[in-house]
């Protein structure tokens, strides 16, 4: 049995302190953050970036990184309308009308964005895997490769979403009036791969794989397989965050989420995982994404422009590294 | 190769270009990388001179070389950075931040903007050298963080606004200029070009980052100076960032505060297009030079033949992937 001390209780649970020592922060910074629109606001901010981070923090306790998910959340919902179009023109129905109003099959369009998106991080995965090319270049090059075919897709001009009945609840209802549906989304997905990695044999496996893969090649696990599916779990998180941003808005555009790859590594590495891999965990990313949507929040409410709080968020990615990184080292002394 | 006595066992550490042989084998001119660019550059040039002559007028010619040259230094200094086994995403963020800052300095004239860009940049790649080398961060996160700081800091030190570069000859020489009836950044990156390869290939100083990128325990333990290395790398791609900024910007005549946005991607490739490997101790800088041609040379042919700027994007990304899957499996041969 090991004894807690209370230092030790507050290193272990210091993502949560943050995140009230934040909370009280907001409230004396501005007196509209403590507003049940304000904290809905928060709450619908947080799931988009925090669902693609669930993603991120998979990929990289395996080690690798993915840098095509910004790309991915362009790419999916504009192939898959494109895909819809033409299957649905050949029962003589137009999908895309008035030059750039999608009006028609707006069910099977949610099921392609799932498909496509979880078959391009499949196929990440396959690349980096059977080709051995380092998964920075294979994302990267996807990256582009993405967005290109993004913008020849949908032509360039914004496509407009138009029936949106069925869909719409996603990005915009309030479960009893009070809390958003995507947020809880994110919860849901949060929670079942915390729960995943804690009580099956997925974790060690995932954890193995990043520690030492050497080590876990000669100890039988398949680490091909787990990689394939870190990148796989990644590119549905890219559908489910692009399903929640793009109903929000009633519009695809193929210029969109450029860039949330790296807020997403952002999230990743202020919830303590290390790139070195094996390292992290999956609530901890959960924090972390809250930590970062209200501090985006704060900036907002306090009135500073975007500007500062690109840099703001640079410092905190670099302090919370440099605090990890003390840790580490602390507790590979002393153990 | 250099063999090095670690823990009793002789290890074998291959470092810089290999030595050719006397009489190369087919296989072994396959191995080489260098004749691989070549073959790859010369297919491009075929390319072109059969299915778009255009690409062959004086004026697209000098044009393509000037662009090249321009990120072509910023993937120098990327390069010299991915030798040592680290990386940096900064190298966009820094052109910015050193062009905003150098900004401040305009009513100055040439000379001080131009002296206050090179210097900031340099400054903003020894901090990033600094962090990784003595932090022992990983430079992945680290530079993400400071494209991150630095992108910011341009715009709130330029206000988010252009400046226009009027009446500044000196200035506007650096991007458009000619030496010799060569443009000057042509000049400017073929002298960096061959100063990094004699440094590399000719010096203890180019032999030590080697070393560092291959192993850099055993580096430290035989008396490399491994913090120090790494911070000038560093230091060097932050220089040479800021280098290119001042001949980009005077392309259009005006500094804007998110100038050097995206270089950083386009830098990565171009060096690993040049067959420099991400793990670190493997490329050379004239590997990134013909790396650049083919970059631009793609680049330019795409957007000649009217496949337009978004198939461009496509075929970058899928160009890098290919060329990095075929150099993997050369060496695994």
């Amino acid at each position: 049995m090991n004894k807690r001390s209370i230092p030790e209780l507050l290193k272990q649970n210091a993502l949560v302190l943050v995140l009230l020592l934040l909370i009280v922060c907001g409230t004396i910074a501005s007196p509209s953050f403590f507003t049940l629109y304000n904290w809905q606001n928060i709450l619908i901010n947080i799931s988009t970036l925090g669902v693609l981070a669930l993603g991120q923090t998979l990929v990289m306790l395996v080690r690798q990184v993915d840098l095509a998910q910004g790309s991915l959340m362009a790419f999916s919902p504009i192939a898959a309308i494109s895909i819809t179009g033409l299957a649905l023109s050949l029962s003589g129905e137009q999908v895309i009308q008035g030059g750039n109003y999608v009006a028609n099959g707006m069910i099977w369009i949610v099921i392609l964005t799932v498909v496509v998106s979880t078959l391009v991080g499949f196929t990440n995965g396959i690349i980096t895997v059977f080709a051995r090319v380092p998964s920075l270049i294979v994302t990267l090059g996807m990256l582009y490769a993405l967005r290109g075919t993004a913008y020849i897709l949908s032509g360039g001009h914004p496509l407009y979403l138009t029936r949106l009945e069925n869909v719409k609840w996603l990005g915009t209802t309030q479960v009893f009036g009070v809390v958003p549906v995507c947020f809880l989304v994110f919860l849901i997905i949060g929670v079942f791969a915390v729960l995943v990695l804690k009580y099956t044999r997925v974790g060690p496996r995932i954890y193995a794989t990043g520690n030492n893969e050497k080590a876990a090649l000669y100890s039988g696990v398949n680490i091909g397989f787990w990689k394939i599916a870190a990148f796989t779990f990644s590119g549905f998180c890219a559908a489910v965050a692009t399903l929640i941003y793009s109903s929000r808005l009633e519009s695809v555009e193929a210029a969109q989420a450029a860039g949330y790859e790296l807020s997403s590594i952002a999230i990743v590495v202020i919830g303590g995982t290390t790139l070195e891999g094996g390292r992290g965990t999956m609530s901890g990313t959960i924090l972390a994404a809250m930590i970062l949507g209200i501090v985006i929040n704060i900036i907002s409410l306090v009135g500073l422009v975007i500007w500062y709080q690109t840099i703001i968020i640079g410092f905190i990615i670099i302090a919370a590294v440099f605090v990890y990184l003390r840790r580490m080292r602390h507790r590979e002394r002393f153990s | 190769m250099q063999s090095i006595h670690a823990g009793g066992e002789e290890v074998s550490i291959e470092v810089g270009p290999p030595k050719t042989a006397r009489f190369p084998s087919f296989t072994a001119i396959l191995h080489n990388n260098m004749s691989l660019l070549l073959f790859i550059l010369a297919a491009v040039v075929v390319f072109a001179a059969v299915f778009v002559p255009h690409v062959f007028q004086l004026t697209n010619i000098a044009n393509v070389l000037r662009m090249v040259s321009i990120v072509g230094l910023v993937a120098l200094g990327e390069t010299l950075v991915l030798l040592t086994g680290e990386i940096d995403l900064s190298v966009g963020s820094i052109m910015s931040l050193s062009l905003a800052m150098g900004g401040i300095f305009l009513h100055w004239g040439s000379g001080p903007a131009l002296a206050v860009t090179c210097l900031t940049g340099l400054l903003l790649g020894l901090i990033n050298g600094i962090a990784v080398a003595l932090g022992r961060v990983s430079s992945l996160i680290m530079t993400l963080g400071t494209l991150s700081i630095y992108g910011g800091l341009a715009n709130v030190v330029a206000g988010g606004q252009a400046s226009y570069l009027y009446g500044l000859d000196a200035y506007l020489w650096t991007g458009k200029g000619y030496l010799l009836g060569i443009p000057i950044p042509v000049v400017i990156f073929i002298t960096a070009v061959i100063a990094c390869s004699i440094m590399l290939g000719c010096s203890k100083a180019g032999r030590t980052v080697y070393f560092t990128g291959a192993n850099q325990i055993a580096a430290w333990y035989s008396g490399i100076g491994v913090e120090r290395v790494k911070i000038a790398v560093f230091g060097c791609a932050g220089l040479f960032a800021a280098m290119a900024g001042p001949m980009f910007a005077s392309q259009t005549n005006r500094v804007t505060p998110i100038q050097g946005a995206g270089f950083e991607l386009s830098a990565i490739a171009i060096a690993v297009l040049g067959g420099t490997a991400l793990e670190g101790a493997r490329g050379n800088v004239v590997g990134t030079l013909i790396g650049a041609l083919i970059y631009g040379l793609l680049l330019n042919i795409l957007s000649l033949s009217g496949v337009g700027t978004y198939m461009e994007q496509v075929l970058k990304g899928v160009m890098l992937i290919a060329i990095v899957l075929a150099f993997q499996n050369i060496r695994r041969r």
